[in-house]
């Protein structure tokens, strides 16, 4: 396979559940495609050697994962402000297909329970629920323990849920008016 | 094992089933099939999660890049040249080149911001040589106005106004071309109908030999380019599409 093959294999097969896992962690549309971008291109430059799909797709999720994580230190150091983009109020919200937990699950809930997760928590489990990823290939993209990773996947899931429920306790519900008799 | 720890193992294990033949949740399953608690706590979580990670698989990408992307590691791949041991060989040419020119600097205090003779009579080839050594872009971007800003701000040449034709086609990014001479170049890369195509700008028309045309088509090492003039500046559409190609470009 030529380095074009094998670069337009990469792209095809990666490129939305990257752009995906970056948005979980920028929630910026924008940001999340040059983060995407940059990490297709430092592969280009210097993940050639790694022809072994699997290895290159760790790979590329540990460059967004380190990329975001210089951002946000760069960022702590030179604060400013940004026009930011809204992205909840272009993002449409989708519905779960199933719903068999009684919660009602919709896209909004969900990424709006992300934001609100602890960040050591939020990475690894977005790259848990896209399902692409084993816990070990977690592991090395987070570059933490193993048994880190499970034990973070436990207290993820179980902060998303409080958070959850916390949240669609809080939304107003709508109930019809009694007809009078 | 008991039921906690059972738990937390379950909790990396994927709902889509990929995990099904990894030996190290053969335990924990296999507890989850005896013990009917810790079973319908693993269902309840399976389908949970199955629900979650459905919503976060199915959010839309925008504006997809991959096209732009492609063309842009097309763009790099003159990049292989610079591979072990060309790299090292081109840092002492450029080491060399480097010291040649502090001297000349040394003794000679003119600055040279400005398009210097012998790149003007040299220009075809130098063009197609800067094309050809083109490398990973610096500054990859989709937005026109978004280059010209980083160039500005990186003191490279930046384009006052494009050619009209241009500002219809997405770029792909810029790059800063070095020069051993002094001279700042800059390119935008652009990609039309399948070929791409290089807006190369050098600030300092003025020094331009007298006589030189407005206008010119130029030719070398099979990059066809286009030259013109546009106040202080100079430039250029290089590509390897037909002259015919490229003259839509730049009416």
């Amino acid at each position: 396979m030529t380095f074009d093959e094998h670069f337009k294999e990469l792209v095809d097969r990666w490129y939305e559940p990257l752009c995906r896992f970056a948005y979980s962690l920028s929630r910026n549309d924008s940001e999340a495609k040059d983060l995407t971008q940059n990490a297709f291109l430092k592969w280009a430059r210097q993940g050639r050697g790694l022809r072994d799909s699997a290895r290159a797709k760790t790979w590329l999720f540990s460059v967004v994962n380190n990329e975001f994580l210089d951002q946000v230190r760069h960022r702590s150091r030179h604060p400013c402000t940004e026009l930011s983009e809204d992205n909840s109020a272009t993002s449409p919200s989708i519905r779960a297909n199933n719903d068999p937990v009684g919660q009602d699950l919709d896209s909004k809930l969900v990424w709006s329970a992300l934001d609100r997760l602890e960040e050591r928590f939020r990475a690894p489990l977005v790259l848990f629920y896209l399902q692409d990823h084993s816990y070990r290939e977690i592991a090395e993209i987070m570059d933490v323990p193993i048994g880190t990773v499970m034990s973070r996947l436990r207290r993820a899931k179980d902060q998303l849920r409080e958070i959850m429920d916390r949240n669609s306790s809080e939304k107003p519900k709508i109930t019809p008016f009694e007809k009078e008799a | 094992m008991n039921n906690e720890t059972a738990k937390e193992i379950l909790s990396a294990y994927r709902p889509n089933g990929q995990d099904a033949t990894d030996p190290s949740f053969r335990e924990a399953l296999e507890q989850a099939e005896r013990d009917p608690e810790l079973r319908a706590w693993f269902e309840r979580e399976r389908q949970r999660d199955q629900a979650i990670a459905s919503l976060i698989g199915q959010h839309p990408v925008h504006g997809n890049n991959k096209q732009a992307l492609l063309a842009m590691v097309k763009v790099a791949q003159p990049l292989r040249l610079k591979t072990f041991p060309w790299r090292w060989l081109a840092l002492a040419a450029c080491a060399v080149f480097g010291f040649g020119l502090i001297g000349l600097r040394y003794f000679n205090s003119s600055p040279s911001p400005t398009v210097p003779m012998s790149v003007a009579s040299g220009l075809p080839t130098r063009l197609a040589g800067w094309a050809d050594g083109i490398s990973t872009l610096d500054h990859p971007s989709t937005n026109v106005a978004e280059i010209q800003a980083w160039l500005k701000n990186t003191g490279a040449p930046s384009p006052v106004t494009l050619p009209k034709s241009l500002a219809d086609i997405p770029p792909l990014g810029c790059e800063r071309i070095p020069t051993t001479d002094g001279v700042a170049v800059s390119v935008i890369c652009f990609m039309d109908q399948g070929h791409l195509v290089h807006l190369f700008v050098l600030n300092g028309a003025a020094n331009l030999p007298q006589g030189y045309p407005d206008h010119s088509w130029v030719s070398a090492h099979g990059w066809n380019s286009y030259v013109w003039k546009d106040g202080n500046q100079v430039f250029a559409l290089v590509s390897k599409a037909s002259p015919k190609d490229l003259t839509g470009l730049v009416t």
